[in-house]
């Protein structure tokens, strides 16, 4: 798991499995609406909303192109703050390090709020496999926790992939007897949770944004558990990708004008909570020790590439809002912890291409709707395209037989009789080429013929029309109109 | 071994073409110069307080507003309203020239004062199974109808955080119009060798729409919130 969830299957297999769950995408279809109906109406009712989008792009592109100052700048004052900083150049050291800090703690049990860098590095694993009881404290977590620890499906609503049945069911299981209604089921999460929160040895959260010229962390929440994260077990675990910074707080608030916005449609969130370090001396409240992990795990492979633009991503999850591929094969689909647009770039970006991460690229009709409501104007469908590019300029086309279709294809389409002739035998030569595969009219997905199979493995290819498309013009009166 | 910092930095670094971390650097973005600084400019303190109360039904909380002499009639009527079996407030309010515990006395509810001496297990327990608490915010945001609570040694981090009711009492004279307006004090107290270890933006009370996006109030923190604005104070 973690950045993928499984990498001996394809994509192709998760959307498969996912693009037949009507149930799914029923959830999806609908959720979708919701956020982008709230977008739009703070849209329509903010204005400078265009500007906003400039200024917050602009912001991401300071710290980016600066990013070595700014998180030298972050790590002088936090561990002046009294944070402890540590440094993963990938997963897996980020991994040894959680749980080198849960053994010194001695620790039982964590609460988290959601956090996808969480995903990313693949922690509940890490800790459930040294026998550390993890608690997701986010609602939507909560409930794919329940669910045998199911995979988020949105950035920012975890179980989007589910309606309000199945929750009932699994909270049934769980020992739930109220009704099938979401305010008695939150309120059963809250007495579930609110003991978890009071005896967790430590508490896991991500990092918004990260202040550079305070050393603080920021968690930005709706239902409070960022804020009860922070507040209760005495040690704190932040989980911060090394991109996560602003340069203070009036850069925060500029990023204000169009993050919430985007993400949830209102101005803020519930809850904004800020850790500036540990609690001071005396008082009892908060954590005691702050560690902080900053985390590399390939962003700075994109740092100043073409592709650093992917770097301004703030999480908001509109990308995955607005996408009609998302809308059809569902955040599951994708089979990785990023998903949608962003997903597709920054997935492969971060693992590198390989048998999975080709795929994804080409989960996208490049409509660029993502990129036109993207609040710090990724031009997303652009890296898509990009990649496509550089994984056609690095496909090595040994095979032989497929180097030999393009020869011929090439010495038969560049000459007049051959090309003529050709289109005579087109038609009868795919029917035997469709008889040998039990096809009728069309080659379907049995095909074997090399290239012609890359089009049929996800799509019919009609046979030729037999007569001429000149000679149907002329038959029809049509020529020179 | 796990990467030292060296080691961390010089790879960003080298990413952006620089062999070292620079020791100052020119912004590429100028962060005065946004729109955000043109809104709610000027606001008086009437103004203030009709922007604040625009947000109530936004955001979600109950809004108040009264002088320093009604507000022991006021918080009797709320508390009266939530019929709380305890009402938790900060140890010792004096710094903010009223006396919270003995305004709360006059309703006839139980009250605790929490303490930063106390056994800390029994003291959140205690707050913990409270019904309401009672916190005096920092700073006000009137644009988003936000609070700004600070830890203190007076009031910790649970007093509004564990009961299922909190009031805010926000002071005129700590109400700011927008967080933009707010933003460079806040840089300030974060960089303060003595500022806060932690603080907290809170608009509304907790909500959620997680499942099938229907939207519901009061999940982890309180499930009411009460903003009472002074305009004396």
């Amino acid at each position: 798991m973690g950045l993928i969830f499984d990498k001996n299957s394809t994509m192709n297999d998760h959307v498969q499995a996912c693009i037949n769950n009507d149930f799914a995408r029923q959830a999806t279809r609908g959720a979708q609406a919701n956020f982008n109906a709230r977008r739009e109406a703070q849209k329509a009712a903010y204005e400078g909303w265009e500007t906003y989008r400039d200024q917050a792009a602009a912001i991401r592109d300071d710290v980016l192109g600066h990013l070595d100052y700014y998180l030298n700048q972050f790590i002088d004052h936090t561990e002046a703050n009294g944070n402890i900083v540590h440094f993963a150049t990938d997963d897996k050291e980020a991994q040894k390090i959680l749980l080198e800090i849960c053994h010194a703690k001695g620790a039982k049990s964590v609460v988290k709020s959601k956090s996808m860098v969480s995903e990313e590095i693949d922690c509940n694993n890490t800790l459930l496999a040294d026998g550390i009881e993890v608690n997701e404290t986010d609602l939507g977590e909560y409930m794919i926790q329940l669910d045998d620890w199911n995979h988020p499906s949105h950035l920012l609503m975890p179980g989007m992939h589910m309606d309000i049945k199945a929750t009932y069911d699994l909270f049934v299981k769980y020992g739930y007897k109220g009704a099938m209604e979401a305010r008695e089921m939150t309120l059963f999460a809250r007495e579930q949770l609110r003991h978890k929160f009071l005896t967790a040895d430590i508490g896991i959260t991500g990092c918004n944004f990260a202040i550079a010229s305070t050393g603080t962390t920021s968690i930005i929440t709706n239902e409070g558990n960022g804020r009860m994260v922070t507040s209760l077990p005495e040690t704190q675990i932040v989980l911060m990708g090394m991109e996560r910074l602003l340069p203070n707080m009036e850069a925060f608030d500029a990023l204000m004008q169009t993050f919430v916005r985007h993400a949830v449609g209102t101005a803020l969130s519930s809850y904004m909570s800020f850790t500036h370090g540990p609690r001071s001396a005396g008082a009892q409240d908060g954590p005691k020790e702050v560690h902080i992990i900053i985390i590399d795990n390939g962003r700075s492979k994109i740092l100043g590439s073409k592709y650093n633009k992917m770097l301004r991503c703030i999480r908001c999850g509109t990308c995955q809002n607005v996408c009609p591929v998302f809308r059809h094969i569902t955040g599951h689909g994708y089979g990785a912890c990023y998903q949608g647009p962003m997903g597709i770039v920054y997935t492969p970006l971060l693992n590198g291409f390989d048998g999975y991460t080709k795929s994804m690229p080409y989960a996208c009709t490049l409509c660029g709707e993502c990129s036109q409501n993207c609040p710090v104007e990724i031009p997303l469908h652009e890296l898509i395209l990009a990649e496509r590019q550089d994984i056609v300029e690095h496909t090595d086309l040994t095979s032989t037989s497929e180097k030999d279709v393009f020869v011929a294809a090439g010495e038969m389409l560049g000459h007049k009789s051959t090309y003529l002739a050709g289109t005579k035998l087109g038609k009868p030569g795919m029917k035997v080429l469709a008889a040998l595969t039990r096809e009728k009219d069309h080659l379907g997905s049995r095909t074997k013929l090399p290239v012609v199979k890359n089009w049929t493995q996800s799509r019919d290819m009609p046979l030729l029309h037999s007569g001429e498309f000149r000679k149907w013009v002329k038959d029809h009166g049509l020529e020179g109109k | 071994m796990s990467t030292d910092r060296k080691t961390f930095m010089a790879r960003v670094s080298r990413a952006l073409g620089n062999d070292r971390v620079p020791d100052q650097i020119t912004p590429s973005y100028d962060y005065s110069q946004g729109r955000q600084y043109s809104r709610l400019q000027n606001l008086d303190a009437a103004a203030l307080r009709e922007v604040m109360a625009a947000q109530a039904p936004v955001r979600d909380f109950t809004y108040y507003e009264c002088n320093a002499d009604e507000l022991p009639a006021l918080l009797a009527e709320i508390i009266a309203k939530e019929a709380p079996n305890r009402v938790v407030v900060p140890a010792d309010t004096a710094a903010d020239g009223i006396d919270l515990a003995a305004l709360v006395a006059t309703s006839g509810a139980e009250v605790y004062g929490y303490s930063k001496d106390a056994d800390a297990a029994s003291q959140r327990a205690t707050i913990e199974s409270a019904d309401l608490g009672i916190t005096i915010p920092f700073r006000a945001i009137a644009d988003t109808g936000t609070t700004l609570e600070i830890a203190s040694d007076s009031c910790g981090k649970i007093v509004g955080l564990l009961p299922t009711a909190h009031i805010s009492i926000i002071f005129q004279s700590r109400m700011r119009a927008t967080l933009t307006q707010l933003a460079p004090e806040l840089d300030e107290l974060g960089a303060a060798a003595d500022g806060p270890s932690y603080f907290l933006f809170i608009s509304g009370p907790s909500s959620t729409g997680d499942i099938e996006s229907v939207l519901v109030t009061g999940v982890h923190g309180p499930t009411r919130e009460y903003d009472i604005v002074v305009k004396d104070l």
